[in-house]
């Protein structure tokens, strides 16, 4: 198969990129999408040119590192997958492919395809994570979690944060991911002591690092490479106005 | 308290809890307006009533604190929402398959509906006053304002350009507001969109009803 890629380059943060043009042959439909970006640099490298910066670890769909936009959408077209599991046989013969980084105001280009994600870890690092002791690992089916809530509580865990609800939303908002993190915890006996002030801090550094608010349109369930429901965020924001509702003067959250 | 107006969240609650609100006025609103079916004189006698109902003060105030937190709240969300992505795509996205016009621009909707409500107090609340007795009672023909005004073409396409808009507005919106709330349920979910949808429908139609009677009609 042949591609003929458009990539974006931006040298640093607060220049200006563009699109580069890059043709590819010869690919089998078998390879994967990072695959091609190797070859790309590969050739590059040769030419002793700068190859394209893009970020991955895993490429098994982890680590949540690999997104990026391809042809206007997070991770590409292939349906619940991260950009490193993407496959070329997802798209047509010379088709042209545009490869963008993930845009928000909260994440910033630090080079070509890799933007900054660390305001997902402030986020994380402002109350996601229990603090009280639980205890060592109890016997089994000593602490009863109903089967529901297990499933919801792991497949919201399932979030890797790559950042695609925020890439694909129209108001970058990070409210799938935030709402995951919070469920994960909530809807598990250990993570219910601390959950008002968990919800009220995140929900303060979400906001805090700038990404906009929720408008219900889905986008960022379309595009998330793990599925996580929307249910999440309606859910959020009930545990968010209990937390308001119940909170306490002089209380410090 | 003060989170409902810092945090997006809390902006969201507001916004969702004070358009239902606003759902409810424009569904009484819109069944008032029903009485043009029965008769000019039916029709003076409720607007007349209104106003003189004890509490109507109280109820405007109500109204116009729904209206003017709905708008200003829903504008600063807005405003934020569009500085969350400084620098825009290149390519078009298209994460989302629905058509753009359904939300892209609810905000553009909402100031659409701003001025069409500035508009429509001008016409008929500060418009002219004529005065007729019903039942020994002088009181606003309201009635003929409203026959005066929709004679004119250009008042009917106006309405119905706004309440197109209307019906997008609430369609999204009553579904939303619930989300924003924190009410989504998948089995639950489905039907209350189509609810808001129908909703909509039947609240626009029946404004239209309206110009479309007077203008075709009488
Ligand atoms: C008859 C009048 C109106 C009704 C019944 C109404 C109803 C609603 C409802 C139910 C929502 C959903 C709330 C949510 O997403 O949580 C909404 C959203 C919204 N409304 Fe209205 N509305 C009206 C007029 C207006 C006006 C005049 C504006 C003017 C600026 C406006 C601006 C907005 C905006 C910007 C949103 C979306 C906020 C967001 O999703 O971020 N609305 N409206
Ligand atoms: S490289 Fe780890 S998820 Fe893609």
């Amino acid at each position: 198969m042949n591609f003929k890629l458009k990539i974006w380059r931006q040298k640093a943060s607060e220049q200006n990129g563009k699109f580069q043009t890059f043709r590819v042959q010869n690919i089998s439909p078998d390879t994967s999408f990072l695959e091609v970006l190797d070859l790309v640099n590969e050739e590059l490298v040769l030419d002793k040119k700068e190859p394209v910066a893009f970020e991955h670890d895993c490429r098994e769909g982890i680590c949540g590192s690999c997104g990026v936009m391809i042809n206007g959408e997070p991770h590409g077209p292939g349906k619940g997958v991260t950009t490193c599991q993407l496959y070329m046989r997802e798209f047509k013969n010379n088709q042209e492919i545009y490869i963008e980084p993930f845009r928000a105001k909260a994440f910033s280009v630090i080079r070509d395809l890799i933007v900054d994600r660390s305001a997902f870890d402030r986020v994380q690092q402002s109350g996601g994570y229990i603090s009280v002791n639980t205890g060592s690992a109890p016997s089994a089916n000593a602490l009863p979690v109903s089967r529901e809530n297990a499933g919801r509580a792991f497949s919201a865990a399932t979030c890797i944060g790559c950042g695609a609800c925020v890439a694909s939303c129209k108001n970058a908002s990070a409210s799938l991911f935030v709402s995951a993190r919070l469920a994960h915890f909530s809807l598990l006996p250990q993570g219910k002591a601390e959950q008002d002030k968990r919800v009220l801090k995140m929900v303060a550094q979400m906001d805090r690092e700038g990404f906009g608010a929720c408008s219900h349109t889905g986008s960022c369930f379309a595009a998330c490479p793990k599925e996580i429901s929307l249910e999440n965020i309606a859910r959020m924001n009930r545990s968010w106005t209990k937390a308001v509702l119940r909170k306490r003067q002089g209380s410090n959250s | 308290m003060l989170d409902f107006l810092r945090r997006t969240v809390g902006q969201k609650f507001l916004v969702g809890l004070t358009g239902l609100g606003l759902c409810l006025f424009v569904l009484i609103h819109v069944s008032g307006n029903m009485l043009i079916f029965v008769g000019a004189e039916q029709y003076n006698l409720y607007a007349h009533g209104l106003h003189e109902f004890f509490l109507m003060e109280v109820f405007e105030v109500g109204l116009l604190t729904l209206f003017m937190g709905h708008i200003l709240i829903a504008l600063s969300l807005g405003w934020k929402n569009r500085f969350a992505r400084r620098e825009k795509y290149r390519h078009s996205v298209s994460g989302d398959k629905k058509p753009a016009f359904v939300h892209a621009a609810l905000v553009f909707q909402g100031v659409a509906l701003l001025a069409f409500l500035v508009w429509h107090l001008l016409t008929f609340k500060f418009g002219p006053y004529y005065e007729i007795s019903h039942r020994g009672q002088t009181m606003r023909d309201i009635y003929r304002l409203v026959v005066e005004v929709f004679q004119n073409p250009l008042y009917v396409a106006g309405y119905s350009v706004a309440l197109l808009i209307l019906s997008v507005h609430l369609g999204r919106g009553f579904s939303a507001s619930l989300k924003s709330l924190g009410f989504n349920h998948p089995q639950y979910m489905p039907w209350v969109e189509r609810f808001g949808w129908l909703f909509s429908a039947l609240v626009s139609l029946g404004f239209l009803s309206q110009p479309f009677y007077v203008y075709f009609f009488l």
